[in-house]
Parts: C-alpha cells; sequence; structure tokens
C-alpha cells in the first residue's frame, strides 16, 4: 500500500476520532462534570446544603387518621419534608409527584424513607381533608396538620414563611404564598439539604442514596 | 511487506466501523423524544405542548392545572383573556413570583387582565412562571389517558380550541 493511501487512511480514522470524542463530549461531558464537581452534597443548582446539619427540634402534630404524630416518631429513618396545602394549585402537587417518582426509583430503599407533607392550611386541611389528598399520590405518604401558628413556629426552623391572600379577580376563597422547598432530613433528624421545586429528581435520590449508606 | 498493511487496513476499517457505530449509538441516546402534548394554530397564534395534571381531590374542590407554550408570529402583542372548558367550572390564569426579599418564598395571583404574549415572542406557561388554575374539575379530568377540550380567547380576536391530554401527576 502507498504512503498516500496509508496517510489518507489515517486521517479520515483522525476525522472519525474527533467526531466520536465530541459524541462522547455531548452525551457524557455534562453528567461526568457535573460527578466530578459534587462532592459530599452537592446536589442541582438551587439547593442548599447543611453543613454542619442543622440538628432540628422535635415537634409535635396531628397526622392524617387524626392522630398526634411527632418528628422524633421517624427517627431512623430518612425524611423528605415539604410545607404546602391541599388547594395549592402549582408546586404542591409538583413536589408530592417528586416524592411518589423519587420513591419508585429508591425501590427497597423506600422502607428507609418517609416523606410528609406539613399543612400551611389547617383551617381547611382537617386529617380527613388530607388524607384524602395524600392518598392520591401515595398511600404511605404522611400528611399532618395543625394550627396555624404553630405551624408557623415550626416553620421558622426551616426558614418555612406564608401568608394566606385573599386575591381579587380568582374564585378561590383565598391562596396561600409560601416557602416552595423541600427538606432532607437525615435518619438522625438532622437537616441536611433544602431543594427547590425545580432540582433534577435524580440529584434528590442520589443524596438519600448516600445518606442512607453513610450515616 | 504488502499483506502487513492489508492487514492494518481492515482493522481500520473495523474500528472506523465500531467507531461510526459508537457515534450513532451515542447520537440517539442523546436526543430525548417526547410526547408534549397537543398543539393548535389560528391567525398569529400557537399554541404547544399542552397538557393538563390529571385532578386531585382538594377538600371541597377537585383541581388541576393546565401548562402549555403560547407562540405568537404577529408584529404586534397580544393577550390571552380567558380559558373555559365544558369539564371545568373555573379556570383562571394564574402568575407564580417569589415574593421579593423572600428566597423561594412563592404567591400565585390572577392575571384578570390576561397575559400578554409578546410580539415574535412566546410565553411558556409552566411551573414557577404561570399555570392554568382550573377548579371544580368535572370527571373526565380525574384520570391521566383521557383528552379535554380547552377554548382560549386573544385580545385580537383570536380564538382556539384544543383537546389536550390529561397526564399523571408527574
Amino acid at each position: 500500500m502507498s504512503k498516500d493511501s496509508t496517510n489518507l487512511i489515517l486521517s479520515v480514522l483522525a476525522a472519525f476520532l474527533v467526531i466520536v470524542g465530541m459524541g462522547l463530549a455531548f452525551s457524557f461531558g455534562p453528567t461526568l462534570v457535573r460527578d466530578l464537581q459534587r462532592p459530599a452534597f452537592n446536589a442541582a443548582p438551587g439547593a442548599i446544603v447543611k453543613d454542619p446539619p442543622v440538628v432540628l427540634r422535635d415537634f409535635s402534630l396531628t397526622d392524617q387518621t387524626g392522630k398526634p404524630f411527632k418528628l422524633s416518631d421517624l427517627s431512623g429513618k430518612a425524611v423528605m419534608l415539604f410545607f404546602g396545602y391541599t388547594h395549592c394549585p402549582d408546586y404542591c402537587p409538583l413536589s408530592l409527584a417528586h416524592f411518589a417518582q423519587v420513591k419508585k426509583t429508591l425501590g427497597a430503599d423506600a422502607a428507609r424513607v418517609a416523606f410528609v407533607m406539613i399543612s400551611l392550611d389547617g383551617e381547611r386541611d382537617t386529617p380527613d381533608v388530607l388524607n384524602a389528598y395524600m392518598k392520591q399520590f401515595d398511600p404511605s405518604f404522611i400528611g399532618l396538620t395543625g394550627d396555624p401558628e404553630k405551624v408557623r413556629s415550626i416553620g421558622l426552623d426551616y426558614a418555612v414563611q406564608f401568608q394566606k391572600q385573599r386575591l381579587k379577580g380568582t374564585q378561590a376563597e383565598y391562596l396561600v404564598a409560601h416557602t416552595t422547598f423541600m427538606y432532607l432530613i437525615d435518619p438522625q433528624g438532622r437537616w441536611r439539604i433544602a431543594y427547590p421545586y425545580d432540582v433534577p429528581r435524580e440529584d434528590i435520590t442520589a443524596d438519600i442514596q448516600r445518606i442512607l449508606s453513610t450515616p | 511487506m504488502s499483506e502487513k498493511p492489508t492487514h492494518y487496513f481492515s482493522r481500520f476499517k473495523l474500528t472506523v466501523g465500531m467507531l461510526i457505530g459508537a457515534a450513532v449509538l451515542l447520537t440517539a441516546c442523546g436526543s430525548s423524544t417526547s410526547a408534549t402534548g397537543s398543539a393548535a394554530s389560528s391567525g398569529n397564534i400557537t399554541i404547544r405542548d399542552a397538557w393538563v395534571r390529571a385532578a386531585l381531590v382538594t377538600g371541597d374542590d377537585v383541581q388541576s392545572a393546565g401548562y402549555m407554550r403560547i407562540e405568537n408570529t404577529g408584529s404586534t402583542v397580544d393577550t390571552l383573556l380567558s380559558v373555559s372548558s365544558d369539564s371545568a367550572g373555573a379556570i383562571e390564569i394564574h402568575e407564580s413570583k417569589e415574593m421579593e426579599g423572600m428566597k423561594g418564598m412563592m404567591s400565585m395571583s390572577p392575571l384578570p387582565n390576561g397575559l400578554d404574549i409578546p410580539a415574535n415572542g412566546s410565553v411558556e406557561i409552566k411551573p414557577g412562571s404561570f399555570h392554568l388554575m382550573i377548579m371544580q374539575a368535572k370527571k373526565e379530568l380525574y384520570t391521566a389517558g383521557r383528552t379535554v377540550n380547552l377554548s382560549f380567547k386573544f385580545k385580537s380576536g383570536v380564538t382556539l380550541s384544543l383537546a389536550v391530554p390529561v397526564r399523571e401527576n408527574k
């Protein structure tokens, strides 16, 4: 074979290598970079990692069966917590849909995780209302409710704020403006991460798995 | 002397073939196909990727929400004035906004004057920006997999009706 044809083959090969390299970079680059940049808990942009973790005060509210329920009842489990309300049109169904998908992805590990929503609308969200609502996402999800002022004081520990709003131009009796973060609490009852509503679900799942495997 | 290059040549061919195969495979993995909902156009307005969330029982109400993208190819701003459906008692256009100085605290407010769609532009109705708040949902909105008809009315006089898929809470 002549030198020229060898050179031609080599240049064609080089061109293909470049194309394949670009393909690889496009396909795996972003995830690879994210994984490399991800030390202990560097979830999605916007997620707040609590370092050191925040030891949470215990609290008692009423669950969807009408019984008293304490945060410490969940000790030994990781907890995904959200503050919302049943009449919430946008963020709450989205966050609970995140919970449901994360639970599915976790498989057997899900038995070691509790998914909880604390109602910011104690007025309308009675245990019965919460019971019917939470079941629509997953029968194991826990709904907690209580006096709004009590919930306000619990919320302070999570920097949660909420405000009832009666607005013109809507048939809704009122809406509740509220903080929309989701909180990951470890089995020792410590707040580890706060996630914004638009976090990739796989980041939540990965963090829960890591927390369950390395206490 | 003549055999060796041929050997390399065939090996090159094999390698190149494998690399092309890998490239094709990677390209295929990188692109995603998703059923993004329904679309319709009239005049300068196009609605794309429209879907509604399967309704949820919320105490005394049954609520749902609608999401889509609205495009305006006209040279003047148009305004979505109202949305209606036989499958719901009321549909309102709401805006979600982070309250000033309060990180992550979102407030919802109705847009009684409608939602502006900029000239040669588009607006995405999605969580975190806008949503259609659907109240008193009727039973066809309860189950994913069905479709409901939504009618949109714009300030320019454009009206649009489309069958929108009902989706799981996902």
